[in-house]
């Protein structure tokens, strides 16, 4: 997986994904939004559009993620979500912690 | 390892009365190491009452039960909670399901999926393919394994399968 971190002019961050994120990719997500919060960087958007597959260890590092930055007052937030990544957070009702925004600029609206 | 842990927890709150309170006594045991380790666990929990042939179920994030009725039309059976170990305290919804003679109830692992197009119409098509000519709920996953094996899968696929028979 390749991970792509932009840093917007409001503050907010957009961690643009690329490939399965799986067992494999989870753990450098994880050190990615870890290091990003601890630097102050708590507004962060996960770009999910060019995210072929979702497995439960990718989902545990974004509901981690999404832990870590409430707690500091921030949210992560996920845009354009593929169909199976879609329905992995339907089956598992975790789009109720974890909304999908179909783009980034929207995802961003409601941070 | 989780499994394992979730299993003996789950076991260990049987004696509670309804099955929601199984679920809510086994989560209140693993839920603070799910979470310091972010980790989540989901959940199929049933109780089948053989004198009334309802099956209660609390299902936490799975999503992946579904019933075949008698009549061949195929009836999921949706989560209503989030995974073990995502939130504290969750108000544990139970879902009711009479079952009638020649019902099959299919619960699978997340593999399923990738059985066929990975949506959830795969949910439908695979629990139709299990009671192709099946008569017994063996012979129903004996289907699934034979659909399971004819190409190399990414992830494992397991099905539990109950058959109402008389």
């Amino acid at each position: 997986m390749e991970t792509k971190v932009t840093r917007l002019p409001d503050g907010a961050t957009v961690v643009r994904l690329l490939g399965r994120l799986n067992m494999v990719s989870a753990n450098s997500l994880r050190d990615t939004v870890d290091d990003l919060v601890e630097q102050g960087s708590v507004r962060i958007v996960v770009d999910l559009s060019e995210v072929v597959f979702l497995d439960s260890s990718g989902l545990g590092a974004l509901i981690g993620g999404v832990k870590a930055t409430r707690r500091h007052g921030g949210d992560l937030r996920i845009a354009g979500p593929t169909e199976q990544v879609q329905l992995v957070l339907q089956l598992t009702n975790m789009e109720r912690i974890l909304a999908p925004h179909p783009t980034i600029e929207s995802a961003l609206q409601h941070a | 390892m989780i499994a394992a842990t979730t299993r003996a927890a789950v076991r260990g709150a049987l004696h509670e009365p309804a099955v929601a309170d199984s679920v809510a006594t086994a989560d209140s045991v693993i839920s603070d190491d799910l979470t310091s380790t972010e980790a989540f666990v989901t959940m199929f929990h049933a109780r089948l009452c053989s004198g009334t042939n309802v099956l209660s179920v609390v299902d936490a994030g799975h999503g992946l039960g579904v019933i075949v009725r008698a009549d061949g039309s195929t009836e999921i059976m949706p989560s209503l909670n989030l995974p073990l170990g995502v939130l504290p305290d969750q108000a544990w919804g139970t879902g009711t399901y009479r079952l009638a003679v020649g019902d099959l109830v299919l619960v699978f692992s997340d593999g399923v999926l990738d059985l066929f197009d990975g949506t959830l119409d795969s949910l439908h098509r695979a629990a139709r393919m299990a009671v192709d000519r099946a008569s017994t709920a063996q012979a129903a996953v004996d289907n699934v394994t034979r659909l399971a094996s004819r190409g190399r899968l990414a992830d494992d696929v397991t099905v539990v399968a109950i058959r109402r028979a008389a």
